[in-house]
């Protein structure tokens, strides 16, 4: 069983979780939901510098020593983002592209869940009477 | 990951962790000598009043879930992820009649396990052991992760070194006191995330002032505050779900229906659920604050600490430790003790030992305890996903549950087939929505699946007979 958790994490967090060298990459995925963690690799002493390349214009999104950021609350589209560190001594891009799911999916979810909740409070609080005019002949609940 | 947001001081974080540790050892080992025999140990003595059962329900419930991942989802998934959080009230409360009626049809039972054996047979309660063992090792983890990134959050401190202190400390005094010691420190342990909670909520909302937190959020994550948010949308009833499947199946809280005292559990659960119902909309809030005030959040699970250090300085450190570390220590030492019995019963004495006394399962109970404690620890070590993804990742096996248990638990219908049917297509089509779509529709998919085969229970002609509940001879290791 111990075996099974940590196999299902390797496959599905684990390799997101350690930037190779400096590279920037995505070390939680939400773009269906609007959400990012970028992450990359650790020196010590480095000063590292996140920044979206948006219309040709560089927006500082953060300027210190930790190696992730998470942004989140991302409309759809395509975001650039350039990692500098140490003031500019190397650099790297990655480009994210942001798609979040159909309002028509959310809300069959949606409509799925209220239909299940409505159905658990008629079983747990209801139904007893229901089933017990159903089948006079059987005690829904006395233990006997 | 941190090196920017250090807010408390390596010897204040120590001192804060070295005094709760000898409360919670102090009362653990006090308590302990009150318990004369397995009962005692395991159920408290079946005679917990209203007031510690309220207290250790909702203690239980405030873990490390609520205080650091109810913001992360804030953090993630908006005003929905707040809101839908807090729907895990609605598991509390909805599981109030099903406490009765498990103190009513077996007030000789022990653990979950034992119901689903009596109740479905032997292929369905091992497949259930496997699911509840699942989510509690999950459980665990990810309450050893929280404990370990509180602390280098907050103070700098290694990950492991704050982690291994956290499990080792709740595994020892859950190891000497038993239950009694788990729900006396949670009393005591409700207490202060309460007031806590309050006063970090008050003193941000002064400090930092709504409209600027709105106006910021409105500027550069519009989508947190979009009501039609698509993620979020699909999060609502999935975390309602989830929340559900964990409280049903889980023994923690049956182990807690089978210790309250008779009438005591329909409205502790209750009470339990409404006093819970606005915290992960408190602690979510304070994550909306992050953007405001310019904070980088390197891990979405450590967004709650980093707000709060920094809003409050040396003050909102030292208060968020301590509510985190009094709900993590909480939850940690009740899964412990949950998790502890259902192995003593359900597998040792179930499966490897079968003549085993009481004296013998005593002792093997503190082992148990013991090994998952160093299990916890040892798998914590490896920090492998964030708390968010770790523990939904479990909602898929345990919303599985909700329907053989509430059927079983009320009606005659039903039998292990239908039940087994019920969990094993459950878990598989959650995993699949997992994977496919996304953490926040797996629980629901699982629910909606196993729903979908238990109503084909009420077409069967075969019915249960209530009886074989209550017959001591058919509970494991009970005295005939």
């Amino acid at each position: 069983m111990i075996k099974t958790i940590t196999m299902f994490a390797i496959l599905t967090v684990l390799p997101l979780s350690f930037a190779c060298a400096n590279e920037i990459v995505i070390s939680d995925d939400g773009t269906s939901a609007g959400y990012i963690t970028l992450s990359w690799g650790k020196e010590d002493g480095g000063t590292y510098e996140l920044n979206e390349i948006k219309d040709n214009q560089s927006i500082s999104l953060y300027r210190g020593m930790d190696n992730a950021v998470t942004l989140s609350g991302l409309p759809d589209g395509v975001y650039h983002y350039k990692l500098d560190i140490d003031n500019g001594e190397a650099s790297y891009n990655l480009s994210v592209t942001v798609k979040h799911h159909s309002l028509f999916r959310a809300f069959m979810f949606l409509t799925l869940g209220a239909i299940m909740f409505i159905t658990l409070i008629i079983l747990l609080f209801g139904a007893d009477k229901f089933f017990t005019a159903q089948y006079p002949d059987q005690d829904n609940i006395d233990v006997g | 990951m941190l090196d920017d947001n250090v807010v408390l001081p390596v010897q204040v974080a120590w001192l804060i962790i070295g005094a709760f540790s000898l409360v919670w050892l102090w009362l653990g080992w006090w308590l302990g000598r009150k318990n004369n025999n397995l009962e005692d140990y395991m159920l408290a003595g079946r005679k917990v009043g209203l007031g510690f059962a309220v207290a250790t329900a909702m203690a239980t419930w405030v873990t490390s879930n609520t205080t650091m991942t109810a913001p992360q989802l804030a953090y993630q998934l908006g005003i929905w992820g707040m809101v839908g959080y807090s729907l895990g009230a609605v598991g509390l409360i909805l599981f109030a009649p099903l406490a009765r009626r498990i103190r009513e049809i077996m007030p000789n039972g022990y653990t979950s396990g034992d119901f689903i054996r009596l109740r479905y047979g032997k292929t369905t309660w091992r497949i259930f052991l496997i699911i509840s063992l699942f989510y509690s090792i999950g459980w665990l983890i990810s309450l050893g992760m929280a404990g370990g990134l509180l602390i280098e959050a907050l103070a700098g401190i290694n990950y492991h070194y704050g982690m291994t202190v956290i499990v080792t400390i709740c595994t020892i005094y859950t190891v000497f006191g038993g239950l009694r010691a788990v729900i006396a420190t949670d009393f005591v342990q409700t207490i202060i995330i309460l007031v806590g909670v309050i006063i970090l909520a008050f003193l941000i909302i002064q400090q930092v002032g709504i409209d600027t937190i709105h106006a910021r959020l409105e500027q550069e994550r519009p989508m947190l505050l979009n009501l039609l948010l698509p993620a979020s949308i699909m999060f609502l009833f999935n975390n309602l779900f989830f929340g559900v499947g964990e409280i049903f199946h889980s023994n923690v809280w049956w182990s807690r229906a089978f210790s309250f005292a008779s009438g005591v559990g329909l409205k502790a659960y209750v009470i339990a659920g409404l006093f819970w119902l606005p915290i992960p909309i408190v602690a979510g809030f304070i994550a909306l604050a992050a953007p405001a005030l310019g904070i980088n959040v390197p891990s979405p699970d450590m967004v709650a600490p980093l707000v709060a250090g920094k809003v409050l300085g040396l003050l909102g450190g030292v208060i968020v430790f301590i509510v985190v570390f009094s709900a993590l220590a909480s939850s940690l030492d009740s899964v412990l003790a949950a998790t502890g019995d259902l192995i003593v019963r359900d597998i040792y004495k179930g499966h490897i030992n079968k003549n085993a006394s009481d004296d013998h399962l005593r002792k093997a109970a503190m082992y148990i305890i013991i090994g998952l404690g160093v299990c916890t620890w040892a798998l914590a070590l490896l920090r492998m996903a964030t708390l968010g993804s770790l523990l939904h990742f479990t909602g898929a096996f345990v919303a599985s549950t909700i329907w053989p248990i509430a059927v079983g638990l009320l009606y005659r219908h039903g039998n292990g087939r239908t039940a087994t049917l019920a969990m094993v297509s459950g878990t598989a089509m959650g995993l699949i929505a997992y994977f496919t779509i996304g953490f926040y529709v797996a629980a629901l998919t699982s629910a909606a699946t196993s729903m979908v085969i238990m109503l084909f229970a009420f077409r069967q002609k075969n019915v249960f007979d209530w009886r074989a509940l209550n017959q001591p001879s058919k509970i494991i290791g009970e005295n005939k």
